[in-house]
């Protein structure tokens, strides 16, 4: 199965663990990772994710992808989630578009993506920190027991049903590392 | 599972070092990714054909995922050499260029061997 996986964690230093121990069953042989990278929203909402670079052109395609990736995650969750509590989010919607567009502020202003990013706080909660990451998983219990192991919960979507989302944003691979690296923020 | 490195992998660990030797050099100036550009054009070209040396034994769904990878490559090459004697704003374009193509070949040889990972477990 190909997937989208985010697996949160109450902070970043959990958040790395996680992130290198996903690298680790990838070199196991159990799993395979196309792709993943750590990111945290803060208590304002903001999404930032933890980089090895440092480049700002970069950091642009990453404040953009992020959100549209967790929307899509969120799927049929943040849309009834939404429906439920349909009053009074309008403050809710404004504030998380500024937190995906992070560094880039101007690039944020769709309704798609702020629709993406309204999506995105029910996976990924205020103060908490993630690893997202595209996979190839023959079983789902490697994963799930590395969530455990670490006291992280995970979201998993298929890849298909992710990439067919009309929230998706097609830049996603911008900000997943094909590889294992040490996460920081700028 | 147990531990598998084959071929296939071993590519994909080459495509992720030249993907980080790129990926190092976008914040630098336009000197050191020119000094760097020529190596990159080397590594990723022996790589791709490399990968072109994989093709003839694997199984249909790994070969094209082999062969988008030699492809990306061979793409990155150029951006490489381009970059090489580009100036101004182009130097920075074909060096993010060259890190995309980079990336792409890393996710098609992730694709490949996920694929011979998957074929070993119907095996």
């Amino acid at each position: 199965m190909d997937n989208y996986i985010a697996i949160i964690f109450d902070d970043d230093s959990k958040a790395y663990d996680g992130l290198h121990a996903l690298w680790n069953l990838d070199s196991e042989g159990d799993v395979t990772i196309h792709g993943a990278a750590v990111i945290h929203r803060d208590k304002f909402g903001y999404v930032d994710v933890a980089t090895k670079d440092t480049d700002p052109g970069v950091r642009t395609a990453i404040g953009v992808g992020i959100g549209a990736l967790l929307g899509a995650l969120a799927g049929p969750i943040g849309a009834a989630a939404g429906a439920s509590i349909a009053a009074g989010t309008a403050a809710g919607i404004g504030a998380a578009a500024g937190g995906v567009a992070g560094l880039t502020a101007d690039v944020a202003k769709s309704g798609e993506q702020d629709q993406a990013a309204f999506e995105s706080g029910f996976v990924l909660p205020r103060g908490k920190s993630a690893v997202v990451a595209e996979v190839t998983e023959q079983w789902t219990a490697p994963i799930d027991d590395l969530a455990s192991r670490l006291g992280g919960s995970v979201f998993r979507r298929a890849k298909g049903d992710v990439r067919s989302d009309m929230w998706f944003d097609s830049d996603y691979p911008e900000y997943l590392y094909p590889y294992d690296y040490e996460p920081t923020y700028a | 599972m147990s531990k598998v490195r084959d071929a296939v992998e071993e590519a994909r660990s080459d495509a992720q070092a030249l993907h980080k030797k790129i990926l190092g050099t976008t914040a630098k100036d336009h000197a050191a990714i020119r000094a760097s550009a020529r190596s990159v054009a080397t590594e990723a070209s022996e790589l791709a054909r490399a990968i072109r040396g994989l093709l003839e034994n694997q199984q249909a769904d790994a070969k094209q995922h082999l062969k988008d990878a030699a492809s990306s490559l061979d793409a990155a090459a150029t951006d490489a050499q381009y970059l090489a004697n580009a100036s101004g704003a182009d130097v920075k374009a074909r060096n993010l260029a060259a890190l995309g193509r980079v990336r792409s070949a890393t996710q098609e040889l992730s694709q490949a061997v996920a694929a011979k990972r998957a074929s070993l477990i119907r095996a």
